[in-house]
C-alpha cells in the first residue's frame, strides 16, 4: 500500500498516464461484445461461458456466452462474445 | 482487412492442440512470443486457433513441453497457395492459354447481322458487306465501318441510312429504307384507253375521259374503251390523259390430246437376232417369248459393206418389251391429271403476276380409239387497259 501511495505521489508531479505508472490493468469495452485488456498477467481459465485474466491487481472475471479470444499478445488480450459480467476477484 | 493482410503476406495455420491445462499453455505460448488469434475452446480438453507460420516452431516447442497433440486443421494464406500451384504447373498454364485465346477469339469478328431491312433481302445485303470486308472471320481493327456503311449506301439507292455496330463477336448491320415516292403519272400528253386482250368488262371506274364501253360488254383486243377526246357542245373539242381501271374476265384456253396408256412396261425385255440375206431370214437364237402382252421393237443393227458396195446382209435385232394391262379408268384419271397439270402451268406462263384466277373449266372428251382430249379453261379478272396516245 505504501508502494501505491508513493507511486500516486510521483504520478501527481510528473504527468504520466497512470497505468503505466500504477501497473494497473487498463480494460475498455465496446457494447457488450468485446473487452480488451492490457497490461494483462496470462489467462487462468478458458471456456466459452467463462474467462478469467491475470492482472496485477487481482484477477478478471468475464462471464457470458459463446467467448472466446480474438487475439492474444503479452501486453493485450481481446476477448470477443456476449459479455454477461466483468467483476475483479481479489 | 488485417485478417487480410496476414493471409497474403505470410500464410497462416489453423490448429487444434489437445491437452491438459491448456490456459498455461496458451500463456507460454504468448509469452514465447507468437501472435495467435481467433482462440476458440472446442471442449475441456481441446483449443483451436491460428497462428501465423513464423510462429510453428515456437508452437511445437511448446506443445512438447506441454504433451500436447498438435493437430493442423487448415494451411492458409499466399505462400500455401502458392506452393499448391506449383506442384499444377499445367493447370496455370492452361488457365493462362484459356484466357489468351478467348481474348483473341473474341478480338474477331464472328456473325455477321443485318437488321432493319424491309424489302431488300439480307442475303443481297450480306454478300454486298463481305465484298466490302466485313464477313465472318475478319479481326475487329481490320473493320473499316466507314467504307461499309457508305459502300452499302452507294450500292443500294433505297437504303437512307447504315450503321455498323461490333458487339463482342458479332456485327450488325443495321439498314433504314426509305419509302420509295409514288410513280408519278406523266399528264402531259393526250391518250385513250384500249383493251390489251379479249374479255367481258367486269368493272369501270374512270378518272378521266369518257367511257365508250359499260359493264357486261364483250369487248376485243384493241377496242377503245375509254377515249381521251371530250366532246361537249359549246365547249369544243378537249384532249385529256385518259385514266381508268377497267377489270375484265379473260378467258385463257388451251387444248392438248394424247393417247391413253392402256399398258405399262414392266422393264423386262428379250432380244433376239436374225439375219437378213437378201429377203431371206435366218434366225440366230431363237427365243420363247413368255410374256402375255408385249411390244415388238425391230431394229437394223449392221449392214455389211464391201467396199463401195453394199451386201444385202443384214443383222435385225428384234426387242420383245413386256407390257401389264393397266385398269382403263385409272389410265383415263391419271392422263387426264397429268395433262391438266401441263396445261395449267401452260396458260400460267401467260397470265401476268399478281392477277387472280376466278374459275376453272375442264372439258374432256375421249374417243373409242383409246385418245383423250382435254380442254382446259381458266378465268381471270384482271385490269385489261391501257394507254394509246392520240396522235394528231
Amino acid at each position: 500500500m505504501q508502494k501505491r501511495n508513493c507511486g500516486k505521489m510521483i504520478n501527481k508531479l510528473v504527468d504520466f498516464p497512470e497505468e503505466t505508472i500504477l501497473n494497473l490493468p487498463k480494460i475498455t469495452i465496446l457494447g457488450n461484445n468485446r473487452l480488451i485488456v492490457e497490461n494483462h498477467r496470462g489467462i487462468i481459465e478458458f471456456t466459452p461461458q467463462r474467462i478469467r485474466i491475470n492482472t496485477p491487481i487481482g484477477i478478471l472475471n468475464v462471464c457470458g456466452n459463446d467467448m472466446h479470444i480474438n487475439y492474444i499478445i503479452p501486453e493485450e488480450i481481446m476477448l470477443e462474445g456476449d459479455i454477461a459480467i466483468v467483476e475483479f476477484i481479489k | 482487412m488485417r485478417l487480410l493482410k496476414k493471409y497474403f503476406s505470410r500464410g497462416y495455420l489453423i490448429v487444434q492442440v489437445e491437452g491438459v491445462n491448456l490456459e498455461k499453455f496458451l500463456n507460454t505460448l504468448m509469452l514465447s512470443g507468437s501472435y495467435i488469434w481467433n482462440v476458440n475452446r472446442v471442449n475441456f480438453t481441446t483449443v483451436r486457433f491460428c497462428i501465423s507460420i513464423d510462429d510453428f516452431a515456437k508452437l511445437r516447442k511448446v506443445s512438447k513441453r506441454f504433451s500436447c497433440r498438435l493437430h493442423i486443421v487448415d494451411k492458409m494464406g499466399y505462400p500455401f497457395l502458392v506452393s499448391r500451384t506449383k506442384r499444377r504447373k499445367m493447370l496455370v498454364i492452361g488457365a493462362i492459354l484459356c484466357i489468351i485465346i478467348l481474348y483473341t477469339i473474341s478480338s474477331f469478328i464472328w456473325k455477321v447481322e443485318v437488321r432493319g431491312n424491309k424489302t431488300i433481302d439480307s442475303k443481297v445485303i450480306l454478300t454486298e458487306a463481305y465484298k466490302l470486308g466485313l464477313k465472318p472471320g475478319i479481326p475487329k481493327s481490320f473493320l473499316d465501318r466507314n467504307k461499309v456503311e457508305n459502300g452499302l449506301l452507294l450500292k443500294f439507292n433505297s437504303l437512307v441510312w447504315a450503321g455498323v455496330e461490333v458487339k463482342g463477336v458479332k456485327a450488325i448491320i443495321e439498314v433504314v429504307e426509305g419509302v420509295e415516292p409514288p410513280k408519278i403519272v406523266d399528264k402531259s400528253f393526250p391518250c385513250n384507253i384500249i383493251a390489251s386482250k379479249d374479255g367481258i368488262i367486269e368493272k369501270i371506274n374512270v378518272l378521266e375521259g369518257e367511257a365508250l364501253v359499260k359493264e357486261g360488254q364483250t369487248v376485243r383486243t384493241g377496242q377503245l374503251l375509254v377515249s381521251g377526246v371530250l366532246v361537249r357542245q359549246n365547249l369544243g373539242v378537249r384532249y385529256v390523259h385518259a385514266m381508268a381501271q377497267v377489270i375484265a374476265r379473260v378467258w385463257y384456253e388451251a387444248y392438248e390430246e394424247s393417247n391413253i396408256k392402256l399398258y405399262e412396261y414392266s422393264g423386262n425385255y428379250i432380244s433376239d437376232y436374225e439375219f437378213k440375206v437378201g429377203k431371206m431370214v435366218i434366225p440366230i437364237i431363237r427365243k420363247n417369248v413368255k410374256f402375255k402382252y408385249y411390244d415388238e421393237i425391230q431394229k437394223d443393227l449392221k449392214k455389211l459393206n464391201l467396199g463401195n458396195g453394199e451386201l444385202p446382209i443384214e443383222i435385225i435385232r428384234k426387242d420383245y418389251i413386256e407390257k401389264i394391262p393397266v385398269d382403263r379408268n385409272s389410265a383415263i384419271e391419271s392422263a387426264k391429271k397429268e395433262i391438266i397439270d401441263r396445261l395449267e402451268n401452260q396458260i400460267k406462263a401467260k397470265i401476268p403476276k399478281n392477277v387472280q384466277i376466278v374459275d376453272k373449266k375442264i372439258n374432256t372428251y375421249i374417243d373409242d380409239d383409246n385418245k383423250i382430249r382435254v380442254y382446259l379453261v381458266l378465268e381471270t379478272l384482271e385490269d385489261i387497259g391501257v394507254e394509246e396516245k392520240i396522235s394528231n
